[in-house]
């Protein structure tokens, strides 16, 4: 008996505009590009819609009301949530269309499509729990299963999972960790004893993902029986074959004209039509299949790039010191309390923002230029620091006020008056002024030291 | 008188003797130090002069001069001896011929979820399935699972297959057709 496990990733990141030096202090909307570019978030939203949400969803629906048998998984980052409610709230309805017939199920994730646990585990709690509260509340379903930002993985949350009652949590099958091993199987996580592991066969999932309309590949065009026999073929070696990948691989990053819809309406059939073969969603695949051995993963494993690591996200210096300042300011907004704020700090944190500064090269750096909005990676730190260099100030400005009311508190209590507001806006000021030398600074040196490395 | 002389002059004869010893004895400790770590051997001359700067006592790094110069002199004379002493055992290796007992394991064939999976999808579950892909397997794929720092073929070999013998040729092969050949020689050699 084998099964497959189809799961489709749905994300939208809130892109930041091309935030200038001159527009800190001035403007505190960084996400609402109006231009006819990729940065302008509606447009994005809408143009994905049309492409890929809702004719896919279409497909999808019909699959599940011709088969009895066939189920799939689904996560949602909570920033793709939000811009379908605002931009596009027919697609959202689509979805829970897709989830209430039961046999769509929903994976637990981080709500901004962060990598907090590896910078702040309590942060990382919170957005979890928002994740959890947010599908409740619009699929009526807790999840049960648990997949990382850009599916990373490493012991430690995996434990992290296991402690918080997940049954199961999602990785990459990689030959690094596996060895000798398939990744057809069910696995335990190194250092748990309930939790399993699900390991995505990425040979076969990114033949669809990356390869398919790839005419230079030896088996293009992928018809739906080819692919149904390389996976019937792992019938008496393998238990499940995980299919992992993008929701979007459908219109989006696949287009219409490459076949891939009917590709996709043609799979369960020719899949069903093996005996043996059926559909599992990931809880039943956890439920259905003892593991046949460990996963020891004590470095950071993701899905992206040859490397499989985070080096996608933090390779190199500027994408470090992003990430570093923004979790920086973890303790000043947790101190401040304002939702907003808050709300803000947490968009900046999502994971795209890095992955659009990255400077590798080859084969990967062709899939990072296609995914970005931007020029190149040094437009996109500059947008996303001169972004953050308002945040700073907005945050130091609240801090100020903040105390400066305590202050006046202390002050009034011993009845003396002292006017601490007055000087409030001459601060302000100041505080613009130095903001916009600091960031006019970093943007000049920046600039001459990478201005080398991106024209090349 | 002279009896009684040659009689008193024997302690003398001995301390002589150890006085010559004693600094040889401290010289061999030297040796061993030196041998061990070789950088500090190095930092002794700059050592001692700071010792004669600081003091202004010569003897002490005199008598060490001395020492570091009879290690140097000793050393040169060891090497002949190994050489010697090498020879011999080579002479009685081949006296001996001791015949190692070849313990013939039988193939294992091992099951479904012990298979060993290749990372271009092709899944094996014996010694000559092993051999027949790593003959044409691309460089890209070898190099997938055997690199520096581990060699999942020995490790499934050894594991899964039980054969320790051929688990240990294969983590000396850099490639794989040195891999297959490997395999093909152990198979050969169970037949």
């Amino acid at each position: 008996m084998l099964s497959v496990c189809p799961y489709f990733h749905v994300h939208q990141p809130y892109r930041v505009k091309r935030y200038q030096v001159f527009d800190i202090g001035s403007d505190n909307q960084y996400f609402n590009d109006n231009s006819e570019t990729d940065l302008n978030n509606r447009r994005i939203i809408e143009k994905v819609a049309n492409k890929s949400y809702r004719p896919t969803n279409k497909i999808l629906k019909e699959l599940l009301d011709t088969h009895p048998e066939f189920r799939f998984a689904l996560s949602f980052s909570g920033t793709a949530l939000d811009q379908f409610e605002a931009y596009a709230p027919d697609v959202l309805e689509s979805f829970q269309e897709l989830v209430a017939t039961g046999r769509v199920e929903i994976l637990a994730d981080t709500y901004h499509h962060s990598l907090a646990f590896f910078y702040s585990v309590p942060e990382f709690e919170r957005q979890v729990s928002k994740h959890q509260k947010r599908i409740k509340s619009l699929f009526g379903v807790t999840p049960k299963v648990f997949r990382n930002t850009e599916l990373s993985y490493r012991n430690d949350l995996a434990k992290w999972c296991e402690d918080n009652g997940y049954l199961g949590i999602m990785a990459e099958g990689w030959d690094k960790y596996l060895g000798w091993r398939s990744p057809n199987y069910v696995y335990r996580p190194a250092g748990c004893e309930r939790i399993k592991v699900l390991l995505k066969n990425y040979k076969l999932s990114d033949d669809l993902a990356f390869r398919f309309s790839n005419t230079g590949w030896a088996s293009y065009p992928l018809r739906a029986e080819t692919f149904a026999d390389w996976i019937h073929a792992h019938h008496g070696n393998g238990e499940t074959v995980n299919l992992f990948m993008d929701y979007e691989t459908f219109g989006e990053h696949q287009w219409e004209h490459t076949g891939i819809f009917d590709f996709l309406r043609a799979l369960p059939r020719v899949l069903l039509s093996h005996p043996d073969t059926s559909f599992k969603t990931p809880t039943e695949t956890v439920l259905a299949y003892e593991p046949t051995g460990e996963y020891d993963v004590p470095d950071v494993l993701t899905w992206a790039d040859t490397d499989r690591d985070l080096t996608a996200w933090t390779g190199n210096d500027i994408q470090r010191d992003a990430l570093a300042k923004i979790y920086a300011l973890e303790a000043d907004i947790m101190s401040i309390g304002d939702s907003e704020l808050t709300e803000v700090w947490r968009k900046l944190q999502t994971s795209d923002h890095f992955y659009y500064m990255c400077t590798k090269w080859s084969n990967d750096g062709d899939v990072h230029a296609y995914f970005s909005p931007y020029d190149n990676p040094y437009d996109a730190y500059i947008a996303f620091m001169n972004a953050l260099s308002d945040l700073q100030l907005r945050i130091k400005h609240l801090i100020d006020k903040k105390t400066g009311e305590e202050a006046a508190v202390a002050v009034d209590k011993k009845t003396i008056r002292i006017p601490v507001h007055k000087h409030e806006d001459t601060i302000m000021i100041q505080l613009t002024i130095k903001m916009r030398m600091i960031a006019w600074w970093r943007q000049t040196v920046t600039h001459s030291v990478f201005s080398r490395f991106i024209k090349k | 008188m002279k009896l009684t002389l040659f009689f008193m002059k024997i302690p003398t004869i001995k301390t002589f003797f150890t006085k010559v010893e004693l600094p040889a004895k401290k010289g061999k400790l030297a040796v061993s130090a030196a041998a061990d770590k070789p950088k500090k051997t190095i930092s002794k001359k700059p050592a001692v002069k700071s010792a004669v700067a600081k003091t202004g006592v010569v003897k002490k790094p005199i008598t060490s001069a001395l020492v570091v110069k009879k290690v140097a002199k000793k050393n040169t004379v060891k090497p002949p001896i190994k050489k010697v002493l090498a020879k011999t055992v080579v002479k009685k290796t081949p006296v001996k011929k001791i015949s190692t007992p070849v313990t013939k394991t039988k193939l294992v064939v091992a099951s479904d979820s012990q298979s060993f999976w290749i990372s271009d999808g092709q899944i094996l579950n014996s010694l000559p399935a092993l051999e027949a892909a790593l003959k044409v397997m691309p460089v890209a794929v070898y190099r997938s699972h055997a690199d520096s720092d581990s060699n999942h073929f020995a490790d499934w070999v050894e594991l899964v297959l039980g054969d320790k013998i051929c688990a240990v040729a294969l983590r000396k092969a850099k490639t794989a057709k040195s891999a297959a050949v490997v395999v093909q020689k152990h198979l050969n050699s169970l037949a």
